[in-house]
């Protein structure tokens, strides 16, 4: 019964995180293959904050909620490190630099051990306590996460129905007709990738409370893989899609459970599973279940 | 003790190495004009082939190794007539996403006929070359030198004197134009493929004489690759040799002569990639085709 809570409270964090990147990869149009390092620096950020962490002298230590927070915040900075070189590139330039962006932060993970404790991972992150209440029982994070996929999901679709968002819509499919009505582009793209990883970095601080055990090997091209795979399942440019393709993607290995099969051959199925979806789907579907009939990447 | 030969022995090592795999995907690049993300996976498939074979079934060198190079090259126009064909003309990202997908399961299936460990059939004191002062060089070494110098030349000369390898670059360079001239788009698209599979299983058997095996080893490959050839400007053979010049000395000279940990030289072979960039978008030598299109 606890690992239904436990699957909900996934299947809402992994909305939170498929929605933002659906704002890069389906709204946008950028195809941004660094978006696992963005949650990845969101759960380290929370981990290390809720901890505690002694910097030159003096012990810091954040409540959870500002913690939360936080995780956004550091998250939504590197997006604009990231953007601030990257953003005028073409299209598979832009791939393969965001990768390795997704690299270079991997590489951090494990080569920064007084700040992450590198390969051995941040063990014991707790479960948060918020105005007193505490969420430490699946069935109340489950609560938690839902919470926060609602408020999320709610400032994304605002901000997705508001000239801003029209206008990162706008700049997919014809940039050029975009600069010609006076628009700087290249500033609203810097600003989407901000509000993308602000929002990836909440959701990975909710995963790294709800796993209570992080390392760098959570947040690599794999992770990435589980991502795209719910943006494309969905729909991109999907509000819904995200969130339907978010609860397929995690419930698809669920069954593989029940085979018995040793373990050594679970884990790569599962793998195996998301690469045929995301083949079948760019064959036959390419929209995905709910995506608009528009040409996104068509430039 | 001076090391700076042998840190350069080992960099054209790598670099042969990258250089092969390198020449294959920006070859597939230049006709079809997507990234092939399972382009280091099939390096890798190449290399656990060649490893069942040889040290599994106990079949002599040449053999596995010829139905290693023909498995790989058939496995290539497989997945090419079967994956990629149907999404020809999409949009560029979704046959990229499609490799990715493609890459995956090539990686899985891998894992779980091999297992997630590493591999190897190395000689356990394989013959070694004395150079100058302290440098040494193993004979697996100077054969992926030189047959890496013999196939990346053999391939300047096939692109420049066969008629499929005219047909190919007539095909990179405007597949409109090529097909109204009579050149069968398909077929020159497929022998593209299969010629960049080729090189890659090449590429997967070399490097794996001189490290261990791991199903890991096509994503990290890859990532070189596809920093070499961006470096170069995607869809330059030339180029593409000279950016994996450049990432197989920059990662070798930055392990031998800095404190920087070996997990960190990919973050590394990134960040210079990013800064080429930001002065020359379209890499070192490549980008005419793309910034005529862009105007």
């Amino acid at each position: 019964m606890e690992y239904i809570f436990h699957i909900l409270s996934l299947m809402c964090i992994y909305a939170i995180l498929a929605l933002s990147m659906n704002f890069i990869v389906g709204y946008l149009g950028i195809l941004n293959l660094g978006f696992a390092a963005f949650y990845g620096i969101g759960a380290y950020t929370f981990a290390i904050l809720v901890r505690g962490i002694a910097i030159s002298g003096h012990f810091i230590q954040l409540s959870f909620l500002a913690s939360f927070f936080t995780a956004g915040i550091v998250s939504a900075f590197f997006g604009l490190l990231l953007a601030l070189p990257t953003i005028r590139l073409k299209s598979h330039y832009m791939a393969i630099s965001t990768l390795g962006f997704l690299m270079i932060i991997h590489g951090l993970f494990i080569n920064l051990p007084n700040l992450t404790r590198g390969a051995l991972g941040i063990p014991g992150i707790p479960r948060p306590i918020i105005f007193g209440f505490s969420f430490f029982t699946l069935q109340s994070f489950f609560l938690l996460s839902f919470i926060f996929f609602l408020m999320v999901g709610f400032i994304l679709h605002r901000i997705l129905h508001s000239p801003f968002g029209k206008l990162i819509e706008a700049i997919r499919e014809d940039e050029t007709a975009v600069k010609s009505l006076g628009k700087h582009t290249v500033f609203y793209k810097i600003q989407a990738f901000i509000v993308s990883s602000f929002f990836a970095g909440i959701g990975g601080a909710l995963l790294a409370s709800l796993l209570g055990y992080i390392n760098p090997w959570n947040f690599n091209v794999d992770e990435l893989l589980k991502t795209l795979a719910m943006v494309i399942v969905g729909g991109m440019a999907s509000f819904w899609g995200s969130i339907v393709g978010a609860i397929l993607i995690i419930l698809l290995p669920e069954p593989l459970r029940l085979l018995h099969l040793p373990p050594g051959i679970v884990g790569p199925l599962r793998y195996a599973l998301y690469g045929l979806i995301i083949i079948l789907f760019m064959i036959f579907r390419p929209n995905g279940i709910l995506g608009k009939r528009t040409n996104i990447f068509s430039k | 003790m001076n090391i700076v030969f042998q840190v350069i022995i080992f960099s054209l090592v790598a670099t042969s190495v990258y250089a092969l795999v390198a020449a294959g995907l920006t070859l597939t690049f230049g006709t079809l004009e997507f990234i092939n993300f399972a382009h280091g996976d099939m390096a890798m498939t190449g290399a656990f082939l060649f490893f069942a074979l040889y040290s599994g079934l106990h079949w002599p060198l040449f053999l596995s190794f010829a139905l290693t190079l023909f498995g790989i090259t058939f496995l290539g126009i497989f997945i090419e007539k079967t994956t990629f064909r149907p999404v020809r003309d999409k949009q560029e990202f979704i046959p990229l996403i499609l490799s990715i997908g493609v890459s995956i399961i090539l990686v899985s299936t891998v894992t779980m006929i091999f297992g997630g460990g590493s591999q190897t059939y190395i000689e356990a004191a394989p013959t070694i070359f004395h150079l100058m002062q302290d440098s040494v060089i193993t004979l697996p070494q100077v054969l992926i030198i030189i047959t890496s110098c013999i196939v990346i030349a053999g391939l300047f000369l096939f692109l420049r004197m066969t008629k499929i390898g005219k047909a190919i670059r007539a095909v990179s360079d405007n597949k409109m134009v090529a097909s109204i001239l009579g050149i069968d788009v398909n077929k020159t698209i497929m022998m593209t493929f299969a010629l960049a599979s080729f090189l890659a299983a090449l590429g997967g058997i070399l490097v794996a004489f001189d490290q261990n095996l791991s199903p890991r080893m096509g994503l990290a490959l890859s990532i070189k690759v596809f920093a070499a050839i961006t470096l170069g400007g995607v869809g330059n053979l030339f180029g593409a040799v000279i950016g994996a010049f450049i990432i197989g000395f920059t990662e070798n000279f930055l392990i031998a002569y800095t404190s920087v940990p070996g997990s960190f030289k990919e973050a590394f072979v990134f960040m210079i990639l990013i800064f080429v960039l930001l002065f020359r978008p379209y890499g070192l030598f490549g980008g005419k085709k793309e910034e005529m299109e862009s105007r």
